[in-house]
């Protein structure tokens, strides 16, 4: 008698279908992982992609902040699984639509648990691409994702404060260590280019300098809006390079 | 339908084990389903039945098994049980998807932590003989 879970087989088989798979990360929090995420994934689907984008911050999710999305059960459609929800033209998952928003304590073996239930039953019909907002660090959450799938990239982001790079560089020699391509390394919330040359360093495409957006907050929950800032305008410029990535 | 999400996720896991394990057929795969998940054993049988046979592995016999949700405190160590407690029909449906999100409803009835660890009857498992 052999015990299985079936439902990391049926997870793999998902996001093998996908061709493109991209984790937004860094060991600290605060530096803008979830703005980016979505404006990015916005951004490429502006650009003509099919995206979805997953929120994979199973106790603090925030992505449904950003697209003005009120989490609950009203938006899920099931079709032999479950469908992502169309947001601003991405397609888009998170645990929020099944807590309410509400707040969700889990330890490390419940959030794979969480991560790997959700990923077996969600399809992502014919995207070309899938954005995956992580939570901050290195936990369970990252290490299950990323063996979940063959086409996994990494977009690092930091923001140019010392305690924010040594903790960048921490994350990418780990990550490297494991075999994981760093695809791009993205400095946010800077007026120069000060990690440009860590990224030629590590073979990482450099996206930024991405400014301090003083009219993003206005504009969260509105993906109309978040396209017509400068954050927005500052992003969308590096969508090309997903071309480059795998 | 979510039960067929899991009945392919069922299937699946049997041809890659039998695949593993060079096995042109399996006799049985017994599928816990946990009370907590509350999934509709007869959508999930049929859709067993269906995927079943354009499986790339033979499957003897498939049985459906119950098993009882207890909940034990991390806090204070009281154990109990899903049909203790009062859950409304929306909480009862998020569980139902995730069974983790139980923790954003159900509190430790003694304590009222939200720390604790589901005992037994989570959600689905599968043995295969």
């Amino acid at each position: 008698m052999v015990a299985i879970d079936p439902r990391w087989v049926m997870a793999r088989r998902r996001l093998e279908g996908v061709p493109r798979v991209l984790f937004v990360e860094s060991s600290k929090g605060g530096v803008g992982k979830t703005v980016f995420s979505t404006l990015y994934a916005l951004a490429l689907r502006d650009t003509g992609y099919t995206v979805g984008l997953f929120d994979a911050d199973f106790t603090n999710p925030g992505v449904h902040t950003v697209l003005g999305v009120e989490p609950g059960l009203g938006l899920i459609r099931e079709e032999k699984g479950v469908l992502p929800v169309d947001v601003g033209g991405v397609l888009f998952m998170s645990i929020a639509f099944y807590t309410g928003g509400g707040p969700l304590g889990l330890r490390g073996y419940e959030a794979s648990s969480a991560l790997v239930e959700l990923l077996a039953v969600t399809r992502w019909p014919g995207i070309d691409i899938l954005v995956v907002d992580t939570p901050p660090g290195i936990s369970d959450e990252h290490m299950d994702l990323h063996s979940l799938s063959p086409h996994t990239r990494v977009a690092a982001v930091s923001t140019p404060s010392r305690l924010s790079v040594e903790s960048l560089r921490r994350h990418v020699s780990l990550l490297r260590s494991e075999g994981i391509r760093v695809a791009g390394l993205v400095e946010n919330m800077s007026s120069e280019p000060r990690l440009r040359g860590y990224a030629e360093e590590i073979g990482a495409d450099y996206i930024g300098p991405l400014p301090h957006d003083p009219g993003l907050e206005e504009a969260i929950g509105d993906p109309g809006r978040l396209r017509e800032t400068r954050l927005y305008r500052e992003i969308a410029r590096f969508t090309g390079l997903v071309e480059r990535w795998w | 339908m979510h039960e067929w999400a899991l009945a392919e996720s069922i299937i699946r896991a049997v041809e890659a084990y039998a695949a593993e394990n060079k096995l042109s057929k399996v006799r049985l795969v017994k599928v816990y389903l946990g009370e907590l998940q509350a999934i509709d054993a007869e959508v999930l049988g049929f859709a067993l039945q269906q995927l079943r046979g354009e499986a790339a592995v033979e499957i003897e016999e498939i049985k459906l098994l119950s098993e009882e949700a207890v909940f034990r405190c991390n806090r204070c160590g009281h154990e109990w049980r899903l049909s203790d407690i009062e859950l409304d029909e929306a909480a009862r449906e998020a569980i139902h998807f995730v069974p983790e999100v139980m923790h954003t409803y159900i509190k430790c009835p003694r304590c009222g932590s939200t720390d604790y660890t589901v005992v037994s009857g989570r959600g689905i498992r599968i043995e295969i003989e």
